[in-house]
């Protein structure tokens, strides 16, 4: 069991140390050139999370990844139901949109949340793609366009409101299909929404915060899962121009399938709510929506949950007192910008109570790949493409995409139970997992000679250099001096042992400047140490 | 595939242990185990697990057509009747077992002539936690690591049940693939941050990346913090490495399509759309085909596969019936393949006694766990807990009891899961008493009476 520690404040941590750390949890990884920006001192990571917290409307990105967006949005159908190019996989096209934000980039920690609320409010493009079937529809098509509906409203709000992501994934289409609600009648009662809503989106089974041995804080019954089932009867997903080719669906809220009776729930609880009969079915399940976003177990699921992702396993118990801080700040809506201003401004998420805190992460797969990425700063050069031959798509898929889904198991979009993929340490690595990395690390970086060449655009670029731009010719001449200057940009000040150093200084020549190539062998090692595969 | 003899692998042997332990295989470790263990435990005892997650409809895969109210229960909607019983008869009726009980029929057409004619087959009806609450996520926690009690706050606190039999069974001292989960993701049960067991997602794929003579570690002279999350990822490529070195020592896999369809041919299951299987049982079958191998060649004594879509809260009859047929073919090739394993598929809780309004059942209590195995009690129908003694409620009327009744709307159960857990870890593996309680902590707290008795399905 953890023990609270006081809150005395630690002699701080190397400016490397925070600002990789910052780096890491607020983003999918340090680059050379965030790292060069950010290592000068705490001022500077101040202002790099204060514009985290802030970006602007519409998340205006730098050139290249504008661009391979664009060339995303070309493949997109223009409306539901239409066609993807030949040779393209929905699932696929949805997982690039995440990539290319996540490798490329400068809203690194908007797009740490738009997964988040992925995960936590998770449908599955799997499923979903067979659901849409009983529409008579093509599922793979209407799956990919509503899944892509949900990514780009939790991308837009990521740090806004829980109260409007919470009532965004109640009407979602993909949402409705998901857990049944769209079947969910006054005459024909389905309680998988319901329960999910309660268990899993909102206050968890317990008060966790609240619970003592004589009290389990319990948050709801069985009673209460049909009561709340009730309340979202009517909420369906229809076609709006059912003659039209292709049709076009929407969530649409039929009053005369709704029970529009009075229900009671979660009587006996601090956030029992009484439901007034005769309400319209949209009215009565937003109502319910906004007071569940509000409760105080919303707020220690929600806030417990982030903390996890920010610092860690059990770190809401390690920290209660900022714990209570998070909450205060969640409010009546779940105001998330806010929550994170008081977990990422702490001095218990800076290393400055316990710098034990940092490397307590194990990286999931898509963490993984994306960091080495990011590492490199590797950048495909823009390659002219087209819809039906996109060249630039072709080099990320080769990078990122076939390495996360095909080997290690986090199908980013189409994890199958409603729970979504969890962010907790135990569950992102296993024993083949940690093959599957080192395969990973391999697959990066492709050297002449490698069959991979043969299918990498001769202009695909990888920067590992950066890391060592602006070091005197005394430190470029010392192989291990050298390999210090990458293993600091990648680790800081932390200890790497005499082997792991070893290896990446012996790609070094004594009394020779290191080669792009002796940098990129160099950086292999690093991405198959266990050091890379904590953050 | 990678050649990871660029990368300056390392073996360092002993130079490479920072703490100078012996290695886990030496020959004075496993001596030790031999004198820790005894002629108490069975070194042959093989154990395949198969959950079935998401709730499987027990009340559908064992009907118990001699509860007068099943029809009433399970017959509403566009779909009626669902599943008529044997008595009833007609098109899609269910198998007679015994007079009391009928199986499905998508299960019945591949277990009749080979476990079930054989006396090898067992259906174990009213399984399930007798405290238990309906989320999966809780019911899988505490179904997995045999803590049944354990509240919601302390979820995720407890290993898994087959890490703790692993230590029971002082696998690790001998072979560092005693157990292995093999599945997309670790499974639950097999988890540990102490012992950890093996995962393996591909037995080629990930089998293959590691070439014999590169075997060793890769992973420096451990200088870590200790107890830090970077050491549990050491401990996890220690463990790679030494368990891919045991699997390339045994003989290498020779796939069966005909036993284990992988697509590639005649697609044997009628009930699969056209020439496009889900990929949810090619992967089934493939890892089904990798456990049995495993446990047939190396010294892996629990394997542990599963499938998903059970949670089947509409328009239950075709995915359910999709995947009783799949659960059934598999069964029925591993007792062809692999005839010293036992193979128990379970699930963490049946449905509701009563259909739903959309043709599909809600979270319920008790469930079936199937049983197929040499020294598994099958004659007879080999059916526990449906008949006219054991089921002495009415389906239907389940449905009227107070909502906050525990089996409100349910099977209720009757037999507890550790108990079937610890008549396997008696019967099977010969664990003593207190071992077995190590490996079940949450035994003692099963209530008495029929939920503690044993079912005597294995002999």
């Amino acid at each position: 069991m953890l023990l609270a520690l006081s809150s005395s404040v630690l002699p701080a941590q190397s400016d490397a140390d925070v600002a990789v750390h910052v780096l890491n949890r607020t983003g999918f990884g340090p680059t050379p050139s965030l790292m060069a920006q950010l290592s000068s001192g705490p001022n500077d990571v101040d202002t790099y999370v204060s514009i985290q917290l802030a970006p602007p409307a519409g998340l205006p990105e730098n050139a290249r990844t504008t661009s391979l967006l664009n060339e995303l949005s070309q493949i997109i159908p223009p409306a539901q139901g239409g066609a993807f190019p030949i040779g393209v996989s929905p699932a696929r096209w949805l997982m690039l949109r995440t990539e290319v934000r996540a490798a490329y980039g400068d809203w690194q920690l908007n797009e740490v949340m738009t997964r988040f609320w992925n995960q936590h409010f998770n449908t599955s493009y799997g499923k979903l793609r067979f659901l849409w079937g009983q529409f008579q529809v093509p599922g793979d098509r209407y799956a990919a366009w509503f899944v892509k509906e949900d990514d780009d409203f939790y991308r837009a709000n990521a740090l806004g409101t829980f109260a409007q992501l919470l009532l965004h994934t109640a009407a979602s289409e993909s949402m409705l299909l998901y857990l049944d609600n769209h079947l969910n009648t006054a005459t024909s009662s389905n309680e998988n929404w319901a329960r999910e809503l309660v268990e899993l989106y909102t206050m968890g089974e317990v008060n966790v915060s609240a619970a003592t041995p004589t009290n389990p804080s319990i948050n709801y019954t069985q009673a209460d899962i049909i009561e709340l089932a009730r309340c979202f009867t009517g909420w369906q997903v229809a076609a709006v121009n059912p003659a039209t080719t292709p049709p076009t669906f929407e969530t649409v809220f039929d009053d005369t399938q709704h029970d529009a009776g009075s229900k009671q729930l979660f009587g006996g609880t601090p956030h029992r709510y009484r439901v007034l009969a005769g309400q319209t079915a949209f009215a009565e399940g937003k109502a319910v929506l906004m007071h569940l976003a509000g409760t105080e177990a919303t707020k220690d699921f929600m806030c417990r949950k982030l903390m996890t992702l920010f610092l860690g396993d059990g770190s809401a118990d390690k920290y209660p007192g900022l714990l209570a801080q998070a909450k205060s700040a969640w409010g009546s809506v779940g105001h998330i910008d806010q929550v994170l201003t008081q977990l990422l401004f702490s001095p218990e998420f800076r290393l400055q109570v316990d710098p034990a805190d940092q490397w307590n992460r194990v990286k999931s797969p898509l963490r993984y790949n994306i960091s080495m990425l990011r590492s490199g700063e590797s950048h495909p050069s823009l390659i002219p493409g087209n819809s039906q031959n996109p060249g630039n798509i072709e080099v990320l898929q080769m990078f990122g995409t076939q390495i996360v889904i095909e080997l290690m198991g986090q199908d980013v979009f189409s994890y199958p139970s409603p729970d979504g993929y969890p962010i907790e340490n135990p569950r992102q690595i296993s024993a083949t997992g940690f093959v599957d990395r080192l395969a990973s690390a391999e697959r990066v970086i492709v050297e002449p000679g490698d069959p991979l060449a043969a299918l990498q655009p001769a202009d695909v670029t990888f920067y590992p250099v950066l890391h060592l731009v602006g070091q005197p010719n005394s430190v470029l001449l010392r192989p291990f001096a050298v390999a210090d200057v990458l293993l600091g940009n990648h680790f800081g000040s932390k200890a790497i042992n005499a082997v792991d150093r070893g290896l990446v200084a012996a790609e070094f020549t004594s009394g020779s400047l290191p080669t792009f190539d002796d940098v990129k062998r160099a950086c292999e090692h690093i991405y198959s140490f266990t050091h890379f595969m904590v953050f | 595939m990678a050649d990871f003899h660029r990368r300056n692998f390392l073996h360092l042997g002993l130079g490479g242990l920072a703490s100078g332990a012996l290695s886990s295989f030496s020959p004075l470790r496993a001596m030790a185990r031999g004198a820790a263990l005894g002629p108490a435990t069975n070194d042959a005892a093989k154990l395949l697990i198969i959950f079935m997650r998401g709730g499987m409809d027990g009340v559908l895969a064992v009907i118990p057509q001699g509860d007068t109210t099943y029809n009433a229960a399970r017959n509403t909607g566009p779909d009626a009747p669902w599943i008529p019983t044997s008595v009833a008869g007609g098109s899609g009726s269910g198998v007679a077992l015994t007079s009391f009980a009928d199986l499905h029929p998508a299960m019945n057409k591949w277990l009749r002539n080979g476990p079930i004619a054989a006396g090898k087959m067992a259906f174990l009806h009213q399984v399930g936690n007798s405290d238990g609450g309906r989320s999966h996520f809780t019911e899988m926690e505490r179904m997995e690591t045999a803590q049944p009690t354990v509240g919601a706050a302390q979820l995720g606190q407890f290993e898994g049940f087959v890490a703790r039999m692993s230590t029971a069974l002082n696998l690790p001292a001998s072979t560092p693939i005693g157990t292995i989960s093999v599945s997309g993701l670790m499974q639950r049960m097999f988890s540990s941050t102490s012992n950890p067991q093996f995962h393996l997602r591909d037995l080629e794929a990930t089998v293959q990346q590691l070439l014999p003579s590169t075997v060793g570690t890769h992973l420096g002279g451990w200088t870590g913090l200790a107890g830090s999350a970077e050491e549990d990822v050491h401990a996890l490529g220690e463990l790679a490495f030494d368990a891919v070195a045991e699997i390339q020592a045994a003989p290498p896999i020779s796939r069966d399509p005909n036993k284990f369809p992988d697509g590639s041919n005649s697609w044997p299951l009628a009930l699969a759309p056209g020439a496009n299987p889900n990929p949810l049982y090619i992967k089934f079958f493939r890892d089904l085909e990798s456990a049995v191998h495993l446990l047939n060649t190396t010294p892996c004594q629990v394997a542990g596969v599963e499938l998903g879509g059970f949670d089947t809260h509409s328009n239950e009859l075709i995915p359910l019936r999709e995947r009783l047929e799949v659960i059934a073919f598999g069964m029925n090739s591993v007792f062809e393949v692999g005839p010293a394993v036992t193979t128990l598929a379970m699930s963490e809780f049946g449905r509701g006694a009563r259909a739903n309004g959309n043709d599909g059942t809600d979270h319920g209590l008790g469930g079936v766990m199937f049983a197929c195995g040499p020294t598994v009690v099958g004659t007879g129908g080999g059916v526990f807990n449906c008949d006219s003694t054991t089921w002495n409620f009415q389906l239907d009327n389940q449905a009227l009891l107070p909502v906050n009744d525990p089996a409100w709307n349910a099977v209720p159960v009757r037999t507890h899961y550790l108990t079937v857990f610890d008549e396997i870890l008696d019967r099977l593996f010969q664990l003593r008493p207190a071992a077995r309680q190590q490996v079940l902590p949450g035994l003692v707290n099963v209530p008495a009476g029929a939920p503690a008795t044993r079912l005597g399905f294995l002999q």
